[in-house]
C-alpha cells in the first residue's frame, strides 16, 4: 500500500501550489502592432488565464486528501473482503458493504465562479504523474476520474459512463463486456464497485444539480452511496446551489454532501489583482491603464463572477478592435455589457440597478393642460412644479431631459 | 488488456490465482475472464498447470514473476517431472512456459483415482488464510495425488465439489466460494502423518535442473542397504519389495498402493511416477533430502545400470527406423491422398491417427521421426481442403460417365454435406486447372 502512496505526486502548498495552479499565457506588447485578425485570434488567450484563489487551494487540498484516504484503503485485507462481497452482487447473491466510509463531499457554487476550472486545475496536478502503475500486485490506478451526472439522472447511464471512462484511460474492456450481456443495475453496481476499488482513487461527479429536477435523482444519489460503501473510494459531487436544497431533504443525503460552498467573489485584493492581471493582456492599439473606478465598475457589472469579468474584458476589446476605437475604456466596457451580456442583466445585480416596470401604470385622469415646451435650459425646481401642476410623474419628466437611474434603497 | 492482477499467495495453484483474478476484476461471466486469460475460446483453464495463455496475460505474469518460478512453485510440475531425466525436465519446463504444450506430450500423466477426483482443502488452512489475507485459496500441496492429510496441521483434507480434472471445465471455481465445511478432523495415525509429510517435503523441495542421477540408481542403493538386492548386486528382490510395500501401506490405511508392475517399471528406469517412488523411498526409510539431492558416484550409477538385464530388448534406434520407414510411408500416404487406396478412387484425408494405425506405433511417436513427420505434413490437409478435392474428383468422374447429374449425385459420391459447401468454395480454385 505504501508503494502506491509513494507513486502519488507530492502535495503542494503555499507559493509552490499557487505557481503550479496558475496559467498565464505569454504576452508580448508587440502584438498590439499586428493587424486586426492576428489580434482578435490572440485575444482568446484571455480565456486561458487562470489565477488561483483561496477557493482553488482549498479545493486542491480537499481533493488531494480525499484521494490519499481512498488510496490508503486499497490493498488492505478489508479491500480483499469487499472484492469478494462485490462479486456476490454480480452473481445476484446477497452482499454487504464492508469498506464503507464517509468520504463523499460536495463542491457547490454558482455557475461561472470558477469551481470547474479550479477542480480541473487541481486534478491536473493530482494527475501529473499520470496513471499509477504498481508491479505487485499489477494494478493501474487512475488518481482522479471525472464524469458528468446524466441529464436524466439515469443510474445505469452513470455507471456505464464510469466504465467507459476507465476503459478510455487505462485501456481495459469493462464497458464492452457490460454491453455484451444484458446486465441489471445491481450487477453493474457490483462490477463498478470492483472497478472502483481496483482502478479509481477519487471520483468526481460534475453537474450534480441534474438530480434535482429528475424523478430518478434520489436513486442516483442512493447508488453513489452504495458505491462508496462497496468500494471505499472518495466521491466528490460538483454542482450549483440548487443541489443544496436537494441534499437537505434527508439526513443520510445531507451527511454525504458536507463540503465546500462558494459564492461570488468579494470585492477584495484578489479581485483587484485579478482584474489588473486581465487588464495587462491588451490587444488594442492604444493601451489603457486600469483604475479603481474601472475595477469597481467591473465588480458591479459582473456581480463578482469571474467568467463574466473575463467575458466583459474580452468582448470590450473585441468591440474596440472591430469598431476601430482601439482602446478599452468604460465606454467599450459599457457597450460590451449592454450588447453582449444582455441576457445576464436579470441575474447580475449591480448596486446601481435598472428597475423594470413591474406594476401597472395608474390610469391618471386625463387633464388637459397647457402644453409647456421644455428647453435645455431648465431647472429641476421648475420641473417639479410643472409635474405637480400637471399631476404627472416627475421621474418621467426628468428622463426626458437627463439620464436617470433609479436606486433601490 | 490486463489492467489488474493480484499477487500470488505462497503455495497457491495458478488456477486458484486466475480464479481470484476473475472474482476481483468485476467480470460478469466466466467467458469474459477466459478470453482475457487464455488464447482461444476453445481452451479451458488448467487446474494443474498454466493452460494456453494469451500473450497479454503472459506478459502481465512475466512483469510480476519469472515464468519458471511460477511453473516450479505454483503448478504441479514437481509431481510429474521431479524424477524424469534432466534433458526431458528442461524441455518440459521450457515447453510449458513458452509453447503451452499439452503436458501429456511431455511426461506421463496417469488417470485419476476416485479419491483424487476433486480439489481438496484443509479447514485450518482456510481459517489461517482468511485471517491473514481476507480470503482462502487452493493450496498446491493439498492437490498432490494420494495425500489426504494436511502436512502442516495434521488434519484430514476435505474434498470439495470442484473436479480436479481440467478437461470439459470452462469455469473458475474459487476456493472462497466452494469451501463449505470448516470442522477439522485430526489424523491420529502417526505413520500416515509421516508419510503425508514425506510426500509434501519431496514435492516442495526445489528442483535441481542440472543434476541427472537416475531414480533407479538412487532406489537401488537404498534397497541395497535394506537387503532388497542380492549379494552379487545383480538381482533385485522386486517381488518381495512389492509385497512388503503393499502390506505396509495397507496397514497404514493408504489407498492407491503401487502394484508390482509399477514398482518394477520404476526400478528399471522406465517410469517415474512420483507416488510410486515416494512409497518405495518411504518404505526404505530413505531421507527426503537424499531422495531429491542424492550424492552418488559415477561408479555407483554405472554399476546400477549394468545390473539391468533386458531379455530380447534392444533399444529402438529411431533415426534408423525413421530413415527406413519414410519411403514406405510416402507411398502409402500418396495412395490414400490420391484415392488409389479407395475402391472408388476417392481421395481420402490423411490423419495422424491413420498414420499410427498403419505404422503400428504408439501415439506421439512421430515427434521422434522427423522424416516421417515431414512426409505426413506433405499430405496433411484440413477437412475443407479434402472436401474440395473430393468434389472436384466427383465432378470429373460424373462428367466422364454421364451427360447430366445433380448435387445429390456428388453428395452420394463424396459424402460432403450441403451445409458445408460455403466452407469448401474458397478451396475449389486451388485444385482446378483454370
Amino acid at each position: 500500500m505504501n508503494e502506491i502512496i509513494k507513486l502519488l505526486p507530492q502535495m503542494k502548498t503555499g507559493e509552490e501550489l499557487v505557481s503550479a495552479l496558475s496559467v498565464l499565457p505569454k504576452y508580448d506588447e508587440s502584438i498590439r502592432l499586428e493587424n486586426e485578425a492576428v489580434r482578435l485570434i490572440a485575444l482568446y488567450d484571455l480565456y486561458k488565464i487562470y489565477i488561483p484563489s483561496s477557493m482553488t487551494t482549498e479545493i486542491y487540498s480537499k481533493l488531494y486528501l480525499a484521494l490519499l484516504r481512498s488510496v490508503q484503503k486499497k490493498m488492505t485485507k478489508t479491500a480483499v473482503l469487499q472484492r469478494n462481497e462485490n462479486h456476490k452482487a454480480i452473481q445476484h447473491n446477497e452482499y454487504t458493504g464492508i469498506m464503507g466510509g464517509s468520504d463523499s463531499f460536495t463542491i457547490i457554487g454558482n455557475s461561472g465562479i470558477g469551481k470547474s476550472s479550479a477542480i480541473s486545475r487541481s486534478i491536473s496536478l493530482l494527475m501529473e504523474n499520470g496513471v499509477i502503475e504498481t508491479e505487485r500486485p499489477y494494478i493501474k490506478i487512475i488518481p482522479c476520474l471525472v464524469v458528468q451526472c446524466p441529464f436524466d439522472s439515469s443510474v445505469k447511464g452513470l455507471l456505464l459512463e464510469i466504465l467507459r471512462k476507465v476503459d478510455e484511460t487505462i485501456g481495459s474492456d469493462y464497458y464492452k463486456n457490460a454491453l455484451k450481456i444484458r446486465v441489471t443495475t445491481d450487477m453493474l453496481i457490483g462490477s463498478v464497485s470492483q472497478v472502483a476499488i481496483n482502478h479509481i482513487g477519487l471520483l468526481v461527479v460534475d453537474e450534480i444539480q441534474n438530480v434535482v429536477n429528475s424523478k430518478y435523482g434520489k436513486s442516483l444519489v442512493g447508488m453513489l452511496t452504495q458505491l462508496i460503501n462497496n468500494s471505499g473510494i472518495s466521491i466528490c459531487m460538483v454542482g450549483t446551489p440548487e443541489s443544496s436544497m436537494f441534499f437537505e431533504q434527508a439526513m443520510q443525503l445531507a451527511r454525504r454532501s458536507l463540503g465546500l460552498n462558494y459564492k461570488s467573489l468579494e470585492y477584495d485584493c484578489y479581485f483587484y489583482d485579478f482584474c489588473r492581471t486581465l487588464f495587462s493582456y491588451q490587444y488594442t492599439k492604444h493601451k489603457a491603464e486600469i483604475s479603481d473606478a474601472i475595477v469597481e465598475w467591473l465588480y458591479e457589472h459582473s456581480a463578482g463572477i469571474i467568467s463574466v469579468v473575463v467575458s466583459l474584458i474580452h468582448d470590450a476589446q473585441e468591440i474596440a478592435i472591430l469598431s476601430g476605437t482601439e482602446v478599452m475604456n468604460i465606454e467599450t466596457l459599457n457597450e460590451a455589457y449592454k450588447k453582449r451580456l444582455s441576457m445576464l442583466h436579470g441575474y447580475i445585480e449591480p448596486s446601481v440597478k435598472q428597475v423594470k416596470q413591474t406594476t401597472v401604470k395608474r390610469k391618471n385622469e386625463i387633464v388637459t393642460t397647457e402644453c409647456i415646451d421644455i428647453t435645455d435650459d431648465f431647472s429641476i425646481a421648475e420641473l417639479v412644479t410643472t409635474a405637480k401642476a400637471n399631476n404627472t410623474d416627475i421621474v418621467e419628466l426628468l428622463k426626458s431631459h437627463i439620464t436617470v437611474e433609479e436606486v433601490r434603497i | 488488456m490486463i489492467t489488474y492482477l493480484p499477487e500470488i499467495y505462497p503455495d497457491e495453484l495458478v488456477y486458484s490465482w486466475f480464479c481470484r483474478y476473475y472474482i476481483h476484476s468485476g467480470y460478469f461471466t466466466h467467458k469474459a475472464a477466459l478470453q482475457e486469460i487464455l488464447c482461444d475460446r476453445h481452451n479451458n483453464p488448467s487446474k494443474e498447470f498454466l493452460g494456453h495463455l494469451n500473450p497479454d496475460m503472459l506478459s502481465a505474469i512475466k512483469r510480476m514473476y519469472p515464468i519458471e518460478k511460477i511453473i516450479l512453485e505454483h503448478t504441479m510440475f514437481p509431481q510429474y517431472a521431479r524424477f524424469i531425466p534432466s534433458k526431458q525436465k528442461k524441455k518440459a519446463l521450457y515447453r510449458i512456459g513458452n509453447d503451452f504444450c499439452d503436458v501429456h506430450h511431455l511426461f506421463s500423466v496417469l488417470p485419476r483415482s476416485e479419491s483424487d477426483s476433486y480439489l481438496k482443502y484443509c479447514p485450518l488452512c482456510v481459517k489461517e488464510d482468511r485471517e491473514k489475507y481476507g480470503e482462502t485459496y487452493w493450496h498446491r500441496t493439498h492437490q498432490l495425488r494420494n495425500i489426504h492429510i494436511c502436512p502442516k496441521h495434521n488434519c484430514r483434507l476435505i474434498n470439495s465439489e470442484v473436479t480436479a480434472k481440467s478437461e470439459q471445465t470452462f469455469t473458475f471455481c474459487c476456493a472462497e466460494e466452494y469451501v463449505t465445511e470448516y470442522e477439522p478432523i485430526m489424523e491420529c495415525n502417526s505413520l500416515k502423518l509421516d508419510y503425508c509429510r514425506y510426500l509434501s517435503d519431496v514435492f516442495n523441495f526445489s528442483i535441481d535442473m542440472e543434476k541427472d542421477i537416475p531414480i533407479s540408481a538412487i532406489l537401488y542403493n537404498a534397497m541395497k542397504e535394506k537387503g532388497y538386492i542380492s549379494l552379487t548386486g545383480k538381482a533385485r528382490h522386486t517381488k518381495r519389495l512389492a509385497d512388503e510395500l503393499k502390506a505396509f501401506y495397507k496397514e497404514i490405511g493408504i489407498e492407491n498402493i503401487a502394484s508390482f508392475y509399477q514398482v518394477q517399471r520404476v526400478l528399471h528406469g522406465d517410469r517415474f511416477d512420483f507416488t510410486v517412488i515416494c512409497q518405495i523411498a518411504f518404505l526404505l526409510s530413505l531421507d527426503a533430502n537424499i531422495l531429491v539431492n542424492p550424492k552418488l558416484t559415477k561408479g555407483q550409477i554405472e554399476w546400477e545400470r549394468n545390473t539391468h538385464y533386458m531379455k530380447n530388448k534392444t533399444k529402438i534406434d529411431w533415426s534408423v527406423y525413421d530413415e527406413e520407414t519414410a519411403p514406405i510411408l510416402e507411398k502409402i500416404l500418396r495412395d490414400i491422398y490420391e484415392g488409389k487406396a479407395n475402391e472408388l478412387g476417392r481421395p481420402e484425408r490423411v490423419s495422424e491417427r491413420m498414420v499410427y494405425r498403419i505404422m503400428n506405433i504408439p501415439q506421439h511417436r512421430l515427434d521422434l521421426m522427423p522424416k516421417c513427420k515431414a512426409v505426413f505434413d506433405k499430405y496433411a490437409e484440413t477437412y475443407e481442403e479434402n472436401w474440395a478435392r473430393r468434389i472436384i474428383w466427383a465432378y470429373n468422374k460424373l462428367t466422364k460417365e454421364r451427360k447430366s447429374f445433380y448435387w445429390s449425385d456428388i453428395r452420394s459420391l463424396t459424402g460432403v454435406k450441403k451445409e458445408n459447401i460455403d466452407k469448401v468454395i474458397p478451396f475449389i480454385d486451388r485444385y482446378t486447372n483454370n
